[in-house]
């Protein structure tokens, strides 16, 4: 199988040299391979959404390195971080929408500088919600969908630049049992589909899923169930 | 029709002549005294945003009539 | 080209997704924009009506002089300068200042000879008699209304002469859309401002024109003689020439001193300052939005370009209502409260048409200003979070 992204010892440092300093990641080594589901688990600060963020190329690891196929990420400059960005789609715990966008705008507002027209992207973001039950949202503003609509208008703008890997993060934790159910169906169809996920969550109905389980804690590795 | 009146920033002479028009008093009046020897800026046209320095600088006769003269 | 205008076209939508950010830049902009315009425009309608004033004015204005101060001129100074080769008229006036009614009102007090008062000028309503028994004046607009005086108006002696005192009667009054110094006006003749003042046979300047080319030679004799009657001493002569007061002019016009500027440049600092604060009350909100463009495949140049339409739509925005604002207050609201922190004497609510004029220059600056307040409070805080890494900007 081909290797999509490794860590090799990575370590994270949040406000280093400060009294408030916190090791967020300690030497972390994995790899994800394409196709694949991945997933972290661990308490909550063991450093899941830290370890998300660096694969996903939002932050720098302190130490190590991060591949992104076969690519060390530690020398590339802003600007092609953010080219890679470009072939990911995130999910985010707290949704991460615009509030003053409307939902169709949200989910294809990252399509803006890829030079794809309004109509285009407006045609788009109706299909993709019609895919994903939310046909009649077009116009609405985040603020006036329940939390499970919110989150599958961050799927349908993850998916919106068909992205070679999604990481989602934590994306069960703000939704009841249902739209849970919902979002994780929607998880599975785009895996089947070919996508790789990378998922972090304390939820078993998530974890499910997943082929591969990394257990952190206090920022290690600790375990890896297949 | 008054002979022209009015070059300033000013529709009395209550405030400052100058102001008012510099033909009639080419210097401001508060800024020869009232400490002798010392200047006074005039608290009514220097707010103004048009602003007058002295109009005309006051020229003796004498100077006039022999502007190469040097004092021995 | 197309990729360029979509982005742009997301800095205009920026603009209007904050209505509340920016609303109150537009308006901290405004604020210092707008009585900058206004002090600017009123400069120049001062310069316009102060060159009408030298243009119909004499070519020589003399006044006395002793102890370097102005000073009376005897009325007999009239015959000695009309004298002079060159010389075609010599007009004595009397231009004072008096005060009137409880409140003390200032007026200015001009008088001139029989002959030269107006009989029937477009801007005068009422005119003066040959034969009439009391003194005759014509007053100012603004003079008239704080005074409730109108034509045929009778005034009671509010003067001391050793001549007596007289009732005076309002003959006239002088149009709201004359040039502004009318306001505080009272025209008279020569023989009653110089009994209003109690000083016969005097005169405050005289106003003496000349054939053409002789101004200067006129200006040099006069100032080699000295006022014929003096008893005390001699008073000297000062002459403003034409050309002297239009070199004088463009120096008037520079508003570059006294505390208007000093105003002006602490007005500039206090809206950077209130737009760096506007910017920073949403500045958690700009982080978090930006950090999430990052983090879904915006570049940091577009995010820039974006931030930079938006800016400069900003500042256009103010620009353009500051010029309308500013418009609308001269013209149609007649400079109400901004006229009277610019010009001396004038009413909160002005007795009179007060002069102005937008010009391109101060207007083009305003953009310019707007530029630098607007840029400097959004386009900074825009460009500190998009160069830190995504997931530090959504935090």
């Amino acid at each position: 199988m081909t290797v999509l992204l490794e860590t090799q010892n990575v370590t994270k440092i949040h406000r280093p040299g400060t009294r408030a300093e916190v090791r967020a990641l300690d030497d972390v080594s994995l790899c994800v391979e394409v196709g694949s589901c991945v997933a972290f688990t661990g308490p909550s600060g063991s450093g899941k959404t830290t370890l998300l963020a660096l694969l996903g190329a939002l932050e720098r690891p302190s130490h190590g390195q991060v591949l992104f196929q076969g690519r060390d990420l530690r020398s590339d400059s802003d600007a092609e971080l953010t080219r890679i960005r470009r072939k990911m789609g995130f999910i985010f715990q707290d949704f991460a929408l615009i509030p003053s966008l409307a939902v169709w705008e949200n989910i294809t507002y990252p399509l803006i500088p890829r030079g794809m027209s309004t109509v285009e992207r407006l045609k788009l973001a109706q299909s993709l919600l019609g895919e994903l039950g939310l046909p009649d949202k077009t116009y609405e503003r985040p603020y006036e969908l329940s939390g499970g609509e919110q989150q599958r208008v961050s799927i349908a703008r993850a998916l919106a630049g068909r992205p070679e890997v999604i990481l989602a993060d934590e994306p069960t934790s703000n939704l009841d049992d249902a739209a849970a159910v919902e979002l994780i169906a929607v998880l599975k169809k785009t895996h089947a589909a070919g996508t790789t996920l990378i998922l972090s969550s304390h939820d078993p109905r998530v974890l499910a899923i997943a082929e591969t389980v990394h257990r952190l804690k206090s920022g290690r590795l600790v375990a890896t169930d297949r | 029709m008054l002979g022209g009146l009015g070059l300033g920033p000013a529709i009395d002479l209550s405030r400052c002549t100058l102001a008012f028009d510099p033909r009639l008093g080419p210097v401001c009046e508060s800024q020869l005294g009232p400490i002798p020897g010392g200047g006074f800026v005039c608290p009514h046209h220097a707010c103004s945003v048009f602003d007058y320095s002295p109009a005309v600088e006051p020229l003796l006769p004498w100077a006039e009539a022999t502007p190469d003269a040097t004092v021995p | 080209m197309r990729l360029f205008l979509e982005i742009a076209r997301t800095g205009f939508a920026a603009l209007c997704l904050h209505p509340l950010r920016s609303g109150v830049t537009i308006c901290v902009v405004m604020s210092i924009l707008v009585p900058y315009l206004a002090g600017v425009g009123l400069s120049h309608g001062i310069r316009d009506v102060a060159e009408d004033s030298l243009r119909f004015g004499a070519d020589l204005t003399v006044t006395g002089l002793r102890f370097g101060r102005t000073v009376p001129i005897p009325l007999s100074a009239v015959d000695a300068i009309r004298r002079i080769e060159g010389v075609t008229e010599v007009v004595p006036r009397i231009v004072g200042a008096l005060s009137l009614g409880k409140n003390r009102e200032p007026a200015v007090l001009v008088g001139l000879p029989h002959g030269r008062l107006p009989k029937d000028v477009k801007w005068v309503q009422g005119q003066f008699s040959d034969s009439s028994t009391l003194n005759e004046f014509v007053v100012g607009s603004q003079l008239a209304s704080r005074l409730s005086l109108e034509v045929g108006s009778i005034i009671p002696p509010f003067y001391r002469s050793a001549k007596g005192e007289r009732l005076s009667k309002v003959v006239g009054v002088l149009a709201p859309d004359a040039p502004l110094w009318q306001a505080n006006l009272m025209l008279t003749s020569l023989e009653t401002a110089a009994q209003v003042f109690d000083q016969p046979d005097q005169v405050t300047c005289l106003l003496v024109s000349c054939r053409a080319g002789y101004a200067d030679q006129i200006k040099t004799a006069i100032l080699r003689t000295a006022a014929p009657d003096s008893t005390q001493g001699a008073i000297r002569y000062r002459v403003a020439s034409r050309r002297e007061l239009e070199s004088l002019l463009p120096s008037g016009w520079l508003h570059r001193e006294g505390i208007f500027n000093l105003h002006f440049v602490l007005g500039f600092a206090v809206a950077i300052l209130a737009v760096l604060v506007t910017s920073g009350a949403g500045l958690s909100e700009r982080r978090r939005e930006i950090g999430i463009l990052k983090a879904t495949g915006w570049q940091t140049d577009e995010i820039l370009l974006r931030g930079l339409v938006e800016s400069l739509l900003l500042c256009c925005a103010a620009a353009s209502g500051s010029v309308v604002v500013a418009f609308v207050w001269l013209k149609w609201l007649n400079g109400l409260w901004i006229a009277s922190v610019f010009l001396n004497g004038v009413d909160a609510v002005p007795g009179f048409e007060i002069p102005f004029r937008l010009v391109p220059v101060p207007v083009l600056l305003a953009f310019l200003i707007s530029a630098i307040v607007v840029l400097s409070g959004t386009l900074y805080p825009t460009w500190r979070a998009a160069i830190v890494p995504p997931r530090d900007a959504m935090r």
